[in-house]
């Protein structure tokens, strides 16, 4: 998995790109921490790459999303794969998230 | 338990207070032998000088008796020898007056008690010219005087002893005692005196005149000569025979046949002294009675040839005696019991303090130093050993004090010296998953509790095994420690991506930047590919490697590619590469192996390792490596392990045309280690692409076997070894896929655990976890759950 980031005037945005498992979420984990510390509340995550994601992955997004809502802040996702977003709706993730079809629609709620 | 041990400690001292050995029978014992002897021999000496006084006395009164009886003896005989002088005087005159001689004899005959009877014999022709015998002969008979002619020839008196003895002689002679056949027929001794008469102025022996005493007379003597109740006296003539009986039997018996009759055959010179006339006291057999001892008093009887002699049984004179000392040993043997009672109870009296300080010392001897000794007033030698005792016991208590301390901290140093040889050998795998076309095992065996050996295989990916062997220089913790160091490196540092002979680079000049001690480990690493079965290898500076074809020959591995790691920061490797034919074993091993001691300081060295490896290519690796740990066991058996020994075995077990797998079922064996999980997402998509899965399905069926596998790898196990995980695609129908997962972790029953509130409730009181499970359940159109064999088995199905 690679994480590319792409500072946007309104928000940063990150891509996932491949698999988002249990051997790798930690990196992720990492990253999204250093933004938070970094006051960074303003993130969107391009899931556009992204083939696969455990739960672990979708552990580090809720943890995310939460510690975000705390301050206020703002986390969305946009560009779900199909199979993907199976997962989201049946982990029920998809009533919790905001989540848009691609980043342009996305990067408007800013 | 402990009640127990008391228990019993109490009583075998107590036992050992009357027991075999105890004090007090030992020192009863040694009394009671010691009293036995002193009192023997003081009875002996008494009752030897008893017996002397007795017999002295004996002899003191059968000399009386004898003496006395000799002169009661000579009284009746002295008259009896003076009349026939007398008489003899009368007949020797000229013209003797025969009738008033006669006469005389008769009233001789008749006055005296003694005197049986009398006869005055003539030689032929001198009483009557016409005459040839004359013998006349005067005895009494129940009060009368009897008067016979004894001149006739059938009695024939001129051959009779009595008649020819004196006249051989010239000398009044007593007879020996005879029966008088036709004369007096009495038993009898007859005193002859010869008479003289003057023919033609010569004395001529005219005859002799006689005097018989019934040997009845001197009866009543006799009996009453006796020393003791069954003793008697009697008289022998001068040639043994007796002349009073004994009893009436033994009358005119020689009593050198009596004594022979009783059985004595040793006294013949003594009857033949007493016989001469000695005063003898002897101790012989009794006369009467068979082998019984009795003494003899014997004395000549004067005027006479008579020898008188008392006898008496020793027995009798001895009675008292016997009896005084019959009852004399029955009071001491009494006397004796109640000395060894008493000694006993004394001694027990003395002994008991000692027991129950036994008793005290058993239990300190059990750890029980809280048992105070018994208190002991007396100051004697007891009390000196009870102090003793107490002084110990306190100097024990502290010593065992300090001995405690002293092995407390040492425990806890070997604990945690035993802690850390057990998370170094968790760092080495263990389990080689069991694959049907490569085997590998492997051993380390270090030389303390930990070592600075190590050896190490994983899988790079499916077909990619990596695999280690090294030798830090140096033993026990800083070695242990080292080694990890080495391992973490190249365990972060090898990589598919990049050349073997660069990551070794890498490892080395990081090693070497963390290395203050300037330790350095020799090392072989090598990735192997295990489809193309070819090793690409790296030896640093360590032991070569053998390459072990079937059927046993082998091949030394000599290349080397550099020096070992942690030396030189810029030091450069190369590689090598070896081809794997089918059937094909690597041998890796350290020096501890080769260099190995047995007691004489001999090395191990290659040839006998070899040795065992051409004589078992054919067996697994594990055993393999098994026998060789057993010979090298056997090598050094009695001498210390001096090194870490390990070694690893890698097999080819591919055979010629070998084919796969039968296509609908294909097992994946997996370690409980978070990498992996590429080995498992590999195998989903081989099996994917094999069987038609859709994508998304696969996504799918990869999400749920990530949940489950993870789940076990985090929670199933908590020992940190190695375990396998086997995992089994199946394929049911061309649209329907089975998976089990097998595990053999804690039980953990997926279908218990309640997922519910991780989808309902709102963000805020969401679990984070559970999640995955809620997938898996999701996803699947069938699962199930059995614990069985200690193992958790996860059976699920999907369809497409």
């Amino acid at each position: 998995m690679e994480l590319i980031e792409k500072n946007n005037e309104k928000c940063m945005i990150i891509g996932i790109n491949g698999r988002l498992d249990t051997i790798n979420y930690s990196i992720l984990e990492k990253r999204l921490m250093e933004l938070l510390d970094q006051n960074v509340t303003k993130i969107l995550v391009n899931c556009g790459q992204m083939d696969y994601v455990s739960s672990s992955g979708l552990r580090i997004l809720l943890m995310a999303l939460k510690r975000i809502t705390m301050v206020k802040g703002k986390f969305v996702l946009c560009s779900l794969q199909e199979n993907i977003r199976e997962i989201f709706e049946i982990s029920g993730f998809t009533t919790i998230f905001e989540i848009y079809p691609n980043e342009e629609d996305a990067l408007r709620v800013f | 338990m402990e009640n127990e041990n008391l228990s019993t400690g109490n009583e075998k001292p107590g036992m050992r207070l009357l027991g075999r050995g105890s004090l007090a029978i030992r020192y009863t014992r040694f009394f009671i032998l010691a009293f036995l002897v002193v009192f023997s021999i003081a009875f002996y000496y008494t009752f030897s000088y008893t017996r002397a006084i007795l017999d002295q006395d004996a002899l003191q009164r059968a000399s009386n008796i004898t003496d006395l009886t000799i002169s009661r003896i000579s009284n009746v005989i002295r008259p009896v020898e003076q009349v026939p002088y007398t008489l003899s005087g009368a007949l020797e005159a000229e013209n003797p007056d025969y009738s008033m001689i006669t006469d005389l004899a008769k009233e001789f005959v008749l006055d005296d008690t003694v005197v049986f009877g009398s006869a005055i014999a003539f030689e032929p022709y001198m009483f009557d010219k016409n005459r040839y015998r004359y013998c006349h002969y005067v005895f009494e008979t129940a009060h009368t005087i009897v008067e016979r002619d004894l001149s006739s020839a059938e009695y024939d008196y001129l051959n009779k002893d009595w008649y020819r003895i004196p006249k051989i002689k010239g000398e009044a002679v007593w007879s020996e005692p005879y029966y008088d056949k036709g004369g007096g027929d009495t038993l009898m001794c007859t005193y002859s005196v010869p008479f003289y008469h003057w023919v033609n102025h010569k004395r001529v022996f005219a005859g002799v005149i006689t005097m018989d005493i019934s040997l009845q007379t001197f009866r009543h003597i006799l009996t009453s000569a006796r020393v003791s109740q069954t003793g008697y006296s009697y008289l022998l003539s001068r040639k043994g025979k007796l002349i009073t009986p004994i009893s009436e039997q033994y009358v005119n018996t020689d009593i050198r046949t009596l004594l022979l009759r009783k059985g004595d055959v040793a006294h013949d010179s003594v009857i033949d002294k007493m016989l001469l006339g000695e005063r003898m006291f002897v101790k012989i057999t009794d006369l009467q009675h068979v082998k019984v001892p009795s003494w003899i008093y014997s004395a000549p009887v004067p005027h006479t040839t008579w020898i008188f002699a008392i006898t008496f049984p020793t027995r009798e004179l001895y009675a008292g005696l016997y009896d005084f000392f019959r009852k004399l040993i029955a009071i001491f043997f009494f006397s004796l019991l109640a000395m060894m009672l008493i000694t006993i109870l004394i001694t027990r009296k003395f002994v008991r303090p000692i027991s129950r300080l036994v008793e005290a010392t058993h239990r300190i001897g059990q750890g029980d130093f809280g048992t105070a000794l018994p208190v002991y007033r007396s100051k004697d030698e007891i009390s000196q050993l009870t102090n003793a005792f107490s002084l110990m016991k306190d100097e024990l208590a502290h010593y065992i004090r300090n001995l405690q301390e002293a092995t407390a901290a040492r425990e806890k140093m070997e604990s945690e010296l035993s802690v850390a040889h057990d998370i170094q050998m968790g760092l080495l795998p263990k389990n080689f998953p069991s694959r049907d076309d490569w085997d590998l095992a492997a051993l380390l065996d270090p030389a303390r509790a930990v070592g600075g050996d190590l050896y190490d295989f994983y899988f790079l990916d499916d077909d990619h095994l990596f695999i280690a062997i090294g030798d830090v220089s140096g033993k026990g913790v800083p070695a242990s420690l080292f080694m990890v160091s080495a391992r973490t490196q190249f365990r972060s540092r090898i990589s598919l991506n990049v050349p073997l002979n660069q990551s070794v680079y890498e490892i080395n000049k990081e090693i070497c930047r963390e290395n203050p001690n300037q330790m350095f480990v020799t090392f072989i690493a090598g990735i192997v590919d295990l489809k193309n079965d070819t090793l690409t290898y790296c030896n640093a500076g360590h032991n070569p490697p053998f390459l072990i074809r079937p059927g046993g020959k082998t091949e030394k591995l000599k290349d080397v590619h550099g020096i070992p790691l942690g030396i030189f920061e810029h030091a450069t490797y190369g590689s090598g590469t070896v081809i794997f034919s089918p059937g094909d074993a690597l041998l890796l091993y350290t020096d501890g192996v080769t260099e190995a001691l047995n007691k004489a300081d001999r090395f191990y060295g290659d040839e006998p390792m070899l040795e065992i490896v051409r004589r078992n290519a054919d067996l697994c690796p594990a055993e393999l490596i098994h026998r060789l740990e057993n010979d090298l066991l056997d090598f050094m058996k009695g001498a210390d392990q001096a090194d870490d020994i390990t070694l690893l075995v890698l097999k080819s077990k591919k055979m010629q045309g070998q084919e796969s797998k039968s296509p609908d079922v294909k097992q994946v064996r997996l370690l409980n280690k978070l990498g992996e999980l590429n080995r498992m997402v590999a195998s989903l998509e081989q099996v994917s692409e094999l069987w038609d899965i859709p994508p998304k399905i696969t996504m799918e069926l990869n999400l749920i076997l990530e949940e489950l596998f993870t789940n076990i790898v985090f929670y199933a196990y908590d020992d940190g070894r190695d375990h396998e995980i086997i995992l089994t695609f199946s394929r049911l129908a061309p649209d329907s896929i089975q998976i089990v997962l097998e595990d053999d972790g804690r039980e953990f029953n997926i279908l218990e655990k309640n997922t519910s509130d991780t989808v309902n409730k709102p963000i805020e009181d969401r679990q984070i976890g559970g999640l995955g499970i809620h997938f898996v359940k999701q996803l699947v159109n069938d699962i199930r759950y059995e614990r069985r064999d200690g193992k958790n088995i996860v059976l699920l199905i999907r369809n497409y």
